[in-house]
């Protein structure tokens, strides 16, 4: 049973429909962007067998409903498509893969400030014992590094022992 | 997707099992060395583990390492199985989607494709219960975690295990619950018009048997005042149904029916035992040909079964043609003679537990390799059953031994011990793959000038062992030794008179017996050694001399160590 398109207009029909390669949708809110890709997803394993889907949200409440709707319109549950949040699938690879990196599966992740801080002292303590200085703002310190996580900064030849010793850092 | 690795750990007999698998891997061992375990550890963990956890292990499952042993304290049973791309790309993109939806696939740094499943059982104290649990694996040994109960199920699908164990009585597998003849006899494969059809027919059928058996209207008459003494709900209760009525009924009770050499069309199930094998091994490549998906592993538990040695070998071209991963274990050596010996295992149960020994895929040349199916595989696939080889040179070798023995009251069939004639293969290639069958080798060689042509291949295979328990050099040949010791008699009217005018000693001249047996003609060697070899048995022991004792009891001691 084909999907019916009929309920999308005509440039969501065209986002919906496009074969040649990726797509970036570009819309206000409120246009209708979730549902192009929920349609999109469900005409994509419909139409190939041999395909599966590989679908990320932010929140895991879209992924829900992007789920309910995908399964809603295949008319049954879409095994091929595989919708989570960011979070959840980069988790997942570093689960899965991680021991190529030496991560083992069972890892957690640090979510709450005060375990990062705790462990941030940690550090602090130990590149003091080694001599050298720290700032003692940890609040401030962890909102720095976060910065220069996200930047991928990887400290570079030049890199200070702070972000060295936190490179390094394992869990005992 | 196939199986490439076993690992069975304080199953049964198994203290620490290590199993390579092939696409074909056939099992040898005696009896109780645990192929039957192996088949029945992969039935286990493919086909009866489920995702409740309910334990499929027994109490006797469990390796207990002396008399004393319980279930309770035994080691944790531990089963791992692992799944493998032998090259990048084996596996197409739908399966490691699959396997990766489940999370449960691993890469490996060359960029093959694994899984790897781990299912363990151990007493709970706390419980006073087996506990049992499965989980997949990181290709560094660590347990994967945030596996949904479903993975087992995406595996057990695309790795169905079908396991046809020895005992194949026709009767219980054609019957309509066999698992294997039941999917052929399900009526939806009819489409709806031809069963309305097929029931119109069948009951004009019945109406007609019915009829025209008296016996049963008067049947249906005494049933019917049941009736009478117990109320039913409605009229005509009582029918007859000469032929199955239904559809689903007449399929269940469809036979198989084979000619015999007369013709006559007989049940399968009242076949020889030998034909109901074949029948049921049949059905089983049957069912799998129609409803197999992926690739299947297929374990066969000794298909040779009460079959004629020539049977045995043209049924490995029924075996081979099953298509999927196959399992086989074997005590035919004819049947091992139609099978690559680099598929075989050979299972040893020593002190450690069970051990598997194999030829390596890189060990032999191409060249040895020929050699080896002509000289051991084709003809004499038995002696990778032997627990020791006893290597002579030649076929006068080959008399003398075993009567020695049987003179001596060895039984050399008993303790395992085959006598294996060099001279025409390669005593070397035979070492070699005796080594790594983990089957000791004692190799008796004449002390004379032939000695060059193979002491240094036998030296070079000695492998970890001592040379004095590899190579023995008893005398310069087997003539000069036995002639003295009162076998002239045998030889003598194999001598001919051209070559005895040339001797130029006198008999009891020191070196006689030397000169006498450089001048025998050399079929008068085979000759007299057979000769010899049923004087030998006639004398019993007194007639065996101390050297040939010396070697058998080696033989004997070396295939009571492995």
């Amino acid at each position: 049973m084909p999907i019916d398109l009929d309920t999308l207009n005509e440039n969501q029909r065209k986002a919906v429909l496009w074969g040649d390669g990726p797509l970036l949708v570009l819309a206000g809110p409120g246009s209708g962007k979730t549902r192009v890709l929920t349609f999109r997803v469900a005409r994509l394993l419909e139409e190939r067998e041999d395909v599966s889907v590989l679908a990320l949200t932010f929140t895991t409440k879209a992924a829900a409903e992007m789920r309910e709707r995908v399964d809603q319109l295949l008319g049954q549950r879409g095994d091929r498509a595989h919708l989570c949040t960011f979070h959840s699938f980069a988790t997942d690879v570093l689960r899965q893969h991680g021991s190529h990196v030496g991560l083992r599966p069972d890892f957690s992740l640090l979510t709450q400030d005060e375990d990062r801080i705790a462990i941030l002292d940690d550090v602090a303590a130990r590149l003091a014992e080694d001599g050298h200085p720290v700032p003692t703002d940890r609040r401030s310190l962890l909102t720095l590094l976060d910065r220069l996580f996200a930047e991928s900064y990887d400290g570079g030849p030049e890199a200070p022992p702070l972000t060295r010793r936190l490179g390094n850092y394992t869990i005992n | 997707m196939k199986l490439r690795k076993l690992k069975i750990e304080n199953f049964r007999g198994m203290k620490d099992l290590e199993l390579d698998l092939g696409d074909t891997t056939v099992l040898i061992g005696e009896n109780n060395s645990g192929k039957t375990a192996v088949l029945e550890v992969l039935r286990l963990c493919l086909r009866e583990l489920g995702p409740r956890r309910r334990v499929v292990f027994d109490a006797f499952d469990f390796h207990l390492k002396d008399a004393d042993a319980e279930p309770s304290s035994a080691e944790p049973i531990q089963i791992t199985i692992t799944f493998s791309e032998d090259a990048v790309g084996d596996w197409d993109d739908q399966l490691v989607g699959r396997l990766n939806r489940q999370k449960v696939l691993q890469v490996d740094g060359d960029g093959r494709s694994h899984v790897v499943l781990r299912v363990t059982c151990a007493f709970d104290l706390n419980s006073r219960d087996f506990d049992q649990n499965w989980s997949f694996l990181t290709l560094n040994d660590q347990p994967l975690t945030g596996i949904f109960e479903a993975a087992l199920g995406t595996l057990q699908r695309e790795v169905a295990y079908f396991y046809l164990p020895a005992l194949r009585d026709a009767a219980r597998h054609f019957d309509a619950k066999g698992p294997y003849w039941r999917p052929f006899l399900k009526d939806n494969q009819l489409p709806a018009e031809k069963k309305a059809e097929i029931a119109k027919k069948l009951k004009e059928v019945n109406d007609l048997v019915v009829a025209s058996h008296t016996s049963f209207e008067q049947a249906r008459k005494r049933l019917k005042k049941v009736q009478d003494v117990v109320p039913m709900a409605s009229g005509d209760m009582v029918s007859i149904e000469a032929v199955p009525g239904r559809i689903f009924d007449m399929l269940a009770k469809a036979q198989i029916h084979l000619g015999t050499s007369t013709g006559a069309k007989v049940p399968v199930g009242r076949h020889g035992e030998g034909t109901q094998s074949l029948a049921v091994l049949m059905l089983f490549s049957a069912y799998l040909d129609a409803w197999s998906t992926g690739t299947p592993i297929i374990a066969l538990e000794e298909p040779e079964a009460h079959l004629h040695p020539s049977a045995v070998r043209a049924i490995w071209g029924v075996v081979s043609g099953i298509a999927g991963q196959r399992l086989i274990s074997t005590h035919s050596g004819d049947l091992l003679s139609e099978i690559d010996v680099h598929n075989v295992r050979r299972l040893v149960r020593t002190s450690a537990g069970v051990r598997s020994f194999r030829v390596p895929d890189n060990l032999l040349s191409s060249e040895e390799t020929r050699k080896l199916n002509h000289h051991v595989r084709r003809a004499r696939g038995e002696l990778l059953f032997a627990r020791c080889w006893l290597l002579v040179e030649g076929e006068a070798e080959v008399w003398i031994f075993p009567a020695a023995a049987r003179a001596s009251g060895i039984d050399l069939h008993q303790k395992g011990v085959r006598v294996v004639e060099y001279s025409q293969s390669d005593v070397g290639l035979l070492a070699k793959v005796a080594n790594a069958l983990g089957i000791p080798w004692y190799c008796v060689m004449d002390d004379d000038s032939g000695r060059r042509k193979y002491e240094a291949a036998v030296k070079a295979n000695l492998g970890s062992a001592k040379e004095s328990d590899r190579l023995v050099l008893p005398y310069p040949n087997l003539e000069t030794h036995l002639l003295p010791s009162g076998y002239a008699p045998q030889y003598a009217p194999f001598m001919s008179a051209q070559n005895l005018a040339k001797m130029k000693k006198a008999e009891g001249d020191p070196g006689y017996w030397e000169e006498f047996a450089s001048h025998l003609p050399s079929q008068a060697k085979t000759r007299g050694a057979a000769a010899v070899a049923a004087e030998m048995e006639r004398h019993g022991a007194v007639g065996v001399t101390a050297e040939l004792t010396d070697i058998l009891t080696k033989a004997v001691t070396l295939a009571g160590s492995a």
